[in-house]
């Protein structure tokens, strides 16, 4: 056995100032294997990587490639000994071509007496291009002009080109639609073909099992134990990773798609000057209206339209309030008329990274809390204070800044702004994007609390499984237009829906 | 990333400015020769002291004469001009018993600024560049002397404060005007007839407004002296370019200062050498090989000694003794002008060596207290007299 | 067996938190203090260097006499950079200000008392043109403010082309008064604060400065509140305007050239975040310009040999950066 042993850590920690990160981590790894990685955020998966792949080093403990000793200098030297890492967020370098990207820091191999053949560096990068499966992409082109996907899919190149021995996949899949992930789950395979191995995060559980072997499960930077691929099951592996049972179904559980006649949104005729063409649809009262597809099939752009954030071509976002119609003309207007919006892209456009999370919370709601323009402190804190508590934010204050926290309660505070200010109509762009399950049922929760209470929600997802789960109705948008409607039922199926988008 | 990026080219383009400025000041105010580093160098000494043998003397030593403290208020290290001043003015004080404070300020504001702390500073007195109403006013309630150099006060109501003031030392400057008309005068003897002139922008330095003002009034003399342009901005040598293209008959050229070998090196490049005569201000690098070739007939320069005259007033008032009747009246000093190889050589030996423009006890002779004669009459004579002639004569003794 | 071993990892990790929570707390508290320690030190320093001159009654009267027009400058521009902007433009819109208050007392026969106010809305209006242009071409602020710098450049110096403009000074140095002049300060400190801290404009302000795309997605008409940031600093360079002049009794080329690097050097040493956000601080902005003041002043009391006096001064500034900065572990810059 031990001679099928590709990669061993033994008895790694890690700590970040006072924060634990890792304690007594060992993994073993063997050839051909494709070991899933999961844990809640913050309980060490990615920092048990980056250890691995030299872009970090262990404050103890130590790993063991191939029978040998292995101490990485840098994630480039780890890369020449045979690890390479696709990481979570956007890693490419902007203004530079593709092949450039491709083999950062690793010129060396084309250069020549100190002149770089790029003719060289192009050639090697587009037959590595054309081996995880993507020839169109141009090796000249600058990386700037490549979209999101693509751009993780040079990352994968640049992961891949120098042939590793292990690949680690840090929830990466979790940014790509179906194409990326196709490449990905493709990668995989001829890794394990290779009778290489494959080290992969997720934080979808049903992706994991689809793809892995085995699944080791870390809680708080402690290692708590691996599954086979007959033991696995999904709720098993929830409970190891949160620690405790989760109460109660993690969708809602009713199957009643029906809800009040009363239109509070609506959609006339909407075009925008990417993608969407002449949508309409109209929102109800208490209604959790689903609108899926593939990442560029125009859902994200509604969600802007319905917020006011971009200006239309033609038609309008009609809001029927106390019986009167009103256009949705930018998020101000909106904001005062009770509608929230949850962007995809949390960190960059939901928060406010270097300001605390008091801040964070009251920051649509500082109209409401000026009294005679005064705004106490007092008010403020009341407000922020009260929002922690109901939505059990892991903070020590809610003076803490917002970079300290997860992605999770991240999640939180970004919801927490539309509950704060008591908003009605709730736009949610990938609401569950990167978080982990025990925060995405709590957001589940609150979702289908909401819509007793009578809000309107509309949850845009990429995720058909969260789709089906929670929504009363579900409009599926393909290249910009409405392909297909569903209503909620028991026997709809992500199978069903899934024709209608690609 | 990009914030940093911002923030580093905002520094730099700040610095730059400042730097911009700082020159812009420099050359328009006092006159700088900016090379006159390198002139230093050529006469071999770039001490920032003197070194002579003064020989006996009849006056007091420093040791023999209570201690003083004087505040200056300066543009700082902006040009070569600015260190021969200090130079001029650490020995002075160092002849004196005198303690210097400088302080650098231009901008009205910052004088003003830098008035009050030179006299929480416990100065005596205070010799100024930039002379600004509340200064009148500062100084006369803390009952510290003002005197002002290498500028003067033009507005009425400062004058009307100065003419009351018990305090007020006096002014002192180059001529700027008579300046202005030297050069004119001087192309016009050389036989040119076509001229160009060039300025700093009006309003940007007084000193410039008021060599062209001497220009202007000198070539209204001469019936036959032909102006084919005139330029007054911040790019001079650019002008010049374009007016040795557009002007083949031109044979005499007139600017008011600024960065002069830059001028030299237009002539040069635009083959003008030979044919037409430079006369400006500012003594620099150079110079020597341009009054050899002929390219340049006229160069003005020499202030630098302006401040030890401004020093003895001050000193003057200080140990309770009154020069001036009329202190509105500005005292007017001569350029030094220099028109052949000779003059340079000497200008090189005299003033950029090891001995000063005028001696301690030079200007010891301009102290009532060690000297009953000095008087007004005194002051004028070494201030017109000044010339590269003059400092030959006074100071050939001390080179044997 | 596992539960239990579980159950007492838990209690430690709850005791941790409670140590953590306990020494981000005290934290807190060093940390209030710390941004006038910079000033504190260069107050001790001077005083003790000069001997006690710089911390005489008369001195502090002169200290307030310069430090006044960059405190207020500095309230002004806490607004501006808290928003995340820049104004290079400051010093020179003062100069054009200057101009305009100096040519209308001097040839219209406009009362006294009622220049101030001209001088405040004739600020108003000047800067606002960067907040103004910037928002309507997009093109970033740094780079307008920098255009219209140059244009105010261009106008004073066609102005005072002939001849620098000389106010009656005998007539405006009644307003050039130490008790009226705290009481301006004091206000206006006391305005900036509220308005700062604890109104709507402040805290959009800041939230701007943190994250442009968040403050539109919660509702902040960031065009509306760019352009108020201009027209704060606007007027209190008005407000300057006049008292400088009140002061100097005279408009030149380089009027108010100093000011826009006063107030960035101001805006760095009283550690207030350059590119705004929720720790911009009025408080920081005003230590600041003191700090400026009191080191300017402290040096030429000092006497120090002017050929050392910008290595000093180099290595003062580094002090103070050094031990009012706010720095995290492992940050180089904050």
């Amino acid at each position: 056995m031990s001679s099928q042993c590709l990669l061993e850590t033994k008895g790694i920690y890690k700590s970040f100032g006072p924060t634990r990160a890792l304690v007594d981590v060992n993994l073993k790894i063997n050839r051909g294997e494709v070991r899933g990685l999961i844990g809640e955020n913050g309980s060490g998966k990615s920092t048990i990587c980056s250890i691995i792949a030299g872009a970090q080093t262990a404050d103890e403990g130590e790993m063991i490639l191939k029978g040998e000793s292995f101490n990485p200098k840098g994630n480039v030297d780890a890369q020449m000994q045979g690890i390479s890492m696709i990481v979570q967020e956007a890693g490419t370098i902007s203004g530079i071509t593709v092949a450039s990207n491709i083999f950062l820091g690793n010129l060396k191999q084309f250069t020549k007496g100190g002149f770089l053949s790029l003719r060289k560096m192009n050639q090697a990068a587009k037959k590595v291009l054309e081996e995880i499966g993507i020839p169109e992409i141009d090796p000249t082109a600058l990386i700037d002009t490549l979209n999101f996907e693509d751009r993780k899919i040079v990352e994968i190149a640049r992961a891949m080109y120098s042939e590793p021995e292990v690949l680690i996949i840090d929830e990466t899949t979790t940014a790509l639609a179906q194409k990326g992930r196709t490449i990905i789950y493709n990668t995989i395979r001829k890794m394990q073909e290779k009778n290489k191995s494959v080290l992969f995060i997720s934080h979808d559980l049903e992706e994991l099992m689809k793809v892995c072997n085995t699944i080791t499960v870390l809680r708080d930077g402690n290692f708590i134990g691996t599954l086979t691929k007959e033991e696995m099951a999904i709720d098993k592996l929830r409970r190891l990773m949160v620690g405790r049972d989760l109460s109660g179904s993690y969708y809602r559980a009713d199957y009643d798609g029906s809800c009040d006649d009363e239109v509070v949104l609506e959609f006339n005729q909407v075009t925008t000057g990417v993608n969407v063409e002449n949508f309409c649809a109209k929102l109800h009262k208490g209604e959790i209206l689903g609108l899926g597809g593939l990442s560029d099939c125009g859902m994200h752009e509604i969600g802007r339209a319905a917020f006011g954030i971009d200006k239309l071509l033609t038609g309008n976002v009609k809001l029927v309030k106390e019986g009167k119609n009103l256009i949705i003309t930018g998020p101000e207007m909106a904001i005062k008329n009770k509608i929230g919006y949850v962007s995809k892209d949390r960190d960059k456009e939901a928060l406010i990274l270097t300001a605390s999370i008091k801040d964070n919370i009251v920051s649509p709601s500082l109209p409401l809390l000026s009294k005679a323009t005064f705004i106490s402190p007092a008010s403020e804190k009341k407000m922020s204070q009260e929002q922690v508590k109901t939505m059990e934010i892991k903070c020590y204050s809610d003076s803490q800044y917002c970079n300290e926290l997860s992605g999770g309660n991240k999640q939180k505070v970004v919801f927490s702004k539309w509950l704060a200010n008591g908003s009605e109509i709730f736009i949610l762009d990938c609401p569950t994007r990167g978080i982990d399950v025990g925060v995405k049922a709590n957001m589940y929760a609150l979702m289908y609390e909401l819509k007793k209470a009578g809000k309107s929600i509309i949850m845009i997802s990429e995720e058909l499984p969260e789709l089906i789960g929670m929504s009363d109705r579900i409009l599926i948008l393909k290249d910009g237009v409405i392909s297909g409607e569903f209503t909620r039922n028991e026997v709809l199926s992500e199978h069903d829906i899934i024709e209608y988008m690609i | 990333m990009k914030k940093l990026l911002a923030l580093a080219l905002c520094m730099a383009m700040t610095a730059g400015m400042l730097a911009g400025c700082g020159n812009s000041v420099s050359t328009s105010d006092t006159n700088t020769s900016k090379s006159s580093e390198s002139v230093a160098s050529e006469s071999g000494t770039s001490e920032s002291s003197y070194n002579f043998d003064a020989g006996e003397s009849e006056y007091p030593s420093a040791d023999e004469l209570e201690p003083h403290k004087i505040g200056v208020i300066w543009y700082g290290y902006t040009d070569q001009l600015s260190t021969s001043m200090k130079k001029n003015m650490d020995y002075l004080a160092s002849e004196f018993n005198v303690e210097l404070v400088y302080a650098e300020a231009y901008l009205a504001e910052d004088c003003i600024s830098e008035t009050e702390n030179l006299i929480e500073a416990g100065c005596e007195g205070i010799m100024t560049l930039g002379l600004f109403a509340a200064m009148v006013e500062k100084c006369e309630e803390a009952g510290v002397y003002l005197a002002q150099f290498c500028n003067v006060v033009t507005d009425d109501e400062i004058l009307g404060m100065i003419a009351d003031s018990k305090y007020f030392a006096g002014m002192i400057t180059e001529s700027d005007v008579s300046g202005g008309e030297m050069m004119v005068e001087d192309l016009y003897e050389r036989g040119c007839r076509n001229i160009v002139w060039l300025s700093l922008q009006a309003g940007a330095s007084a000193n410039h407004d008021n060599r062209v003002r001497g220009i202007e009034a000198e070539i209204e003399k001469y019936g036959d002296l032909n102006v084919l342009a005139t330029y007054r901005g911040t790019d001079i040598s650019e002008a010049l370019t374009t007016f040795a293209v557009t002007y083949p008959e031109m044979d005499g050229i007139l600017i008011t200062g600024g960065d002069v070998e830059e001028y030299y090196q237009v002539m040069t490049s635009e083959g003008l050498s030979g044919n037409v005569v430079l006369a400006t201000f500012d003594i620099g690098e150079g110079t020597g090989e341009r009054l050899e070739s002929g390219d340049l007939g006229w160069i003005a320069g020499g202030q630098a000694p302006t401040s030890g005259i401004a020093f003895s007033l001050l000193y003057n008032a200080i140990t309770g003794n009154k020069i001036l009747d009329d202190l509105t009246q500005p005292l007017y000093r001569n350029f030094l002008i220099l028109q052949s190889v000779e003059d340079y050589d000497n200008y090189v030996k005299y003033l950029e060596g090891n001995i000063p423009a005028y001696t301690g006890d030079e200007i010891k002779a301009l102290i009532k207290a060690f000297n009953p004669e000095a008087d007004l009459a005194l002051y004028e004579e070494y201030n017109t007299n000044y010339s590269i002639d003059d400092i030959v004569e006074r100071h050939a003794d001390l080179f044997q | 067996m596992a539960e239990k071993v579980l159950a007492k990892e838990r209690e430690e990790e709850k005791q941790r938190q409670a140590e953590l929570i306990h020494q981000m707390k005290r934290k807190n508290r060093i940390n209030a203090i710390v941004p006038f320690l910079g000033l504190i030190f260069i107050i001790l320093f001077f005083a003790i260097v000069t001997g006690g001159r710089t911390v005489n009654s008369s001195n502090l009267i002169n200290l307030v006499n310069q430090s006044y027009t960059l405190i207020i400058v500095c309230v002004g521009a806490a607004f501006v950079y808290g928003y995340g902007g820049m104004d290079m433009s400051v010093g020179y819109v003062q100069g054009f200000i200057s101009v305009i208050i100096a040519v209308i007392a001097m040839n219209h026969g406009v009362p006294v008392w009622m220049i101030l106010p001209i001088s405040i809305i004739c600020g108003m209006l000047i800067s606002s043109i960067n907040g103004i242009v910037s928002v309507c071409t997009r093109v970033p602020v740094f780079v307008v403010s920098l255009c219209i710098m140059n244009i105010c450049k261009g106008i004073v110096a066609t102005a005072v082309a002939d001849t620098d403009i000389y106010m009656p000074y005998s007539e405006y140095s009644g307003w050039n008064n130490n008790v009226l002049k705290a009481i301006v300060l004091t206000v206006i400190i006391a305005a900036g604060y509220y308005v700062f801290e604890y109104t709507q404009i402040g805290k959009k302000m800041k939230v701007m400065g943190g994250n442009i795309t968040t403050a539109k997605h919660s509702g902040i008409n960031v065009t509306k509140y760019t352009i108020l940031a201009y027209v704060i600093i606007g007027a209190t360079v008005g407000t300057v305007a006049f008292f400088t002049l009140t002061r100097t009794g005279v408009v030149t080329a380089s009027t108010g050239s100093g000011l826009m690097l006063d107030v960035m050097t101001a805006i760095v040493l009283g550690g207030f975040p350059l590119f705004g956000g929720a720790k911009a601080k009025i408080r920081s902005a005003v230590v600041g310009a003191v700090t400026v003041s009191v080191l300017g002043n402290g040096l030429t009391i000092w006497g120090l040999n002017p050929n050392y006096v910008d290595g000093v001064k180099g290595i003062l500034f580094l002090i103070i950066v050094y031990i009012s900065y706010e720095r995290k572990k492992g940050e180089i810059f904050n």
